[in-house]
């Protein structure tokens, strides 16, 4: 090997990468060469001292109030979205419920009329553009479905009116809380898309009605 | 650990003050800046705090929370760079070998400040190698480098070192 090859393989020499044949060689070439026995004799107590360098050093400052302040802010945030997480899957199961009740319902002799009546919803500052008019329509939509089940109510056993009740409570539940969730973190991506994705299947459960009732 | 991993923040806190300066010492050595080197510090804890659930006791904490610390200042690091590239041109690579070089020629460094103002690819490759006892395959692993950059980089961080040390 020559003196140029030997220097580059120097640092496996000091570290002890090498084999036994290329460790000789070096060994030899460094008992002529001046130069690159002075680079061993810096690289060895070099690497000994980095070693030996404390593995522990105390921070200037106590980091522990900002991590904990962290730490509890992500703490509230989880909390929140898996209680939206939550809410919106009870509320995807009442609608499976709300829908399969319903078709009976209209399957009756006497179709429920769907009247559209619907106070418009509150604008929240930082809600994404045109998030309104897709609540108002929302709104308006679940309003239909809300007059047709009070027309149907009579017909219906207490037991069934019960069922339907409480499960409408836990979709308007699930929905206020999406949208504080989203009030308090309009950037939330994921609340706004489970938000939107429990409209679209409450809608689609109002246009099942609406077609059945046409037929009826 | 298992009322920290279930999120008892006081738990936390123990686990916080027990590995703190281990943290600390491998972010200052690894970035080279003791501001950046605490806000690093704080990254690793938040990040931790997320992840211990997944951490099964298969590895030492220690070793755990070693291996998150070296991710999250490297992939910071990465990302850095990244941001820097975009917005400066690249400029003469002799001038950021020069970053490295001592001011004062009278001024002989102690170690830790002569790693301190090594370029930041040679200075990270050398505390993981010479400081923390990694292998290049683990260094290219978690520095998302080949294996013969980061022994260039080893080779870099020791001439540069010889250098200021030995002024």
């Amino acid at each position: 090997m020559s003196h140029g090859e030997i220097r580059e393989r120097l640092d496996d020499y000091v570290d002890g990468c090498l084999t036994p044949e290329r460790q000789a060689v070096i060994e030899a070439h460094l008992a002529d060469c001046e130069d690159c026995r002075r680079e061993v004799d810096f690289l060895r107590p070099l690497l000994a001292e980095a070693r030996t360098l404390p593995p522990s050093l105390e921070p200037p400052t106590d980091l522990w109030g900002s991590i904990q302040q962290r730490i509890g802010r992500r703490r509230v945030r989880d909390h929140t979205l898996w209680s939206v997480r939550y809410q919106l899957a009870a509320a995807a199961m009442a609608l499976l419920l709300l829908g399969s009740l319903l078709t009976v319902l209209l399957l009756r002799p006497e179709p429920v009329k769907v009247i559209a009546t619907a106070p418009a919803v509150a604008a929240v500052p930082g809600f994404p553009a045109g998030w309104r008019e897709t609540e108002d329509s929302y709104r308006r939509a679940a309003a239909d479905l809300e007059e047709a089940l009070a027309g149907a109510k009579p017909r219906l056993a207490p037991a069934t009116v019960a069922v339907l009740e409480r499960n409408l409570r836990i979709i308007d539940d699930a929905i206020a809380e999406a949208r504080a969730a989203l009030a308090a973190d309009p950037a939330n991506r994921e609340v706004l898309e489970m938000l939107a994705d429990m409209y679209a299947k409450k809608v689609d459960v109002l246009q099942q009605v609406t077609k059945l009732s046409a037929v009826l | 650990m298992r009322r920290a991993q279930v999120g008892d923040a006081h738990a936390f806190e123990e686990l916080y003050r027990r590995s703190a300066g281990r943290v600390y010492a491998l972010c200052l050595r690894l970035t080279g800046d003791a501001v950046r080197a605490e806000e690093l510090t704080q990254d690793v804890f938040v990040r931790c705090w997320e992840r211990l659930r997944s951490f099964r006791g298969d590895s030492a904490f220690a070793s755990w929370l070693h291996r998150l610390a070296v991710n999250v200042v490297l992939m910071a690091a990465r990302s850095e760079r990244r941001r820097e590239r975009r917005v400066t041109p690249a400029g003469d690579p002799a001038e950021l070998e020069g970053s490295g070089h001592v001011t004062d020629p009278g001024t002989r460094l102690d170690l830790e400040a002569a790693i301190r103002r090594l370029p930041p690819g040679a200075r990270e490759v050398f505390v993981l190698h010479d400081v923390e006892g990694y292998g290049h395959a683990e260094i290219a692993d978690v520095a998302g480098i080949a294996t013969g950059t980061s022994k260039a980089q080893l080779h870099r961080a020791r001439r540069l070192l010889r250098e200021m040390l030995q002024r």
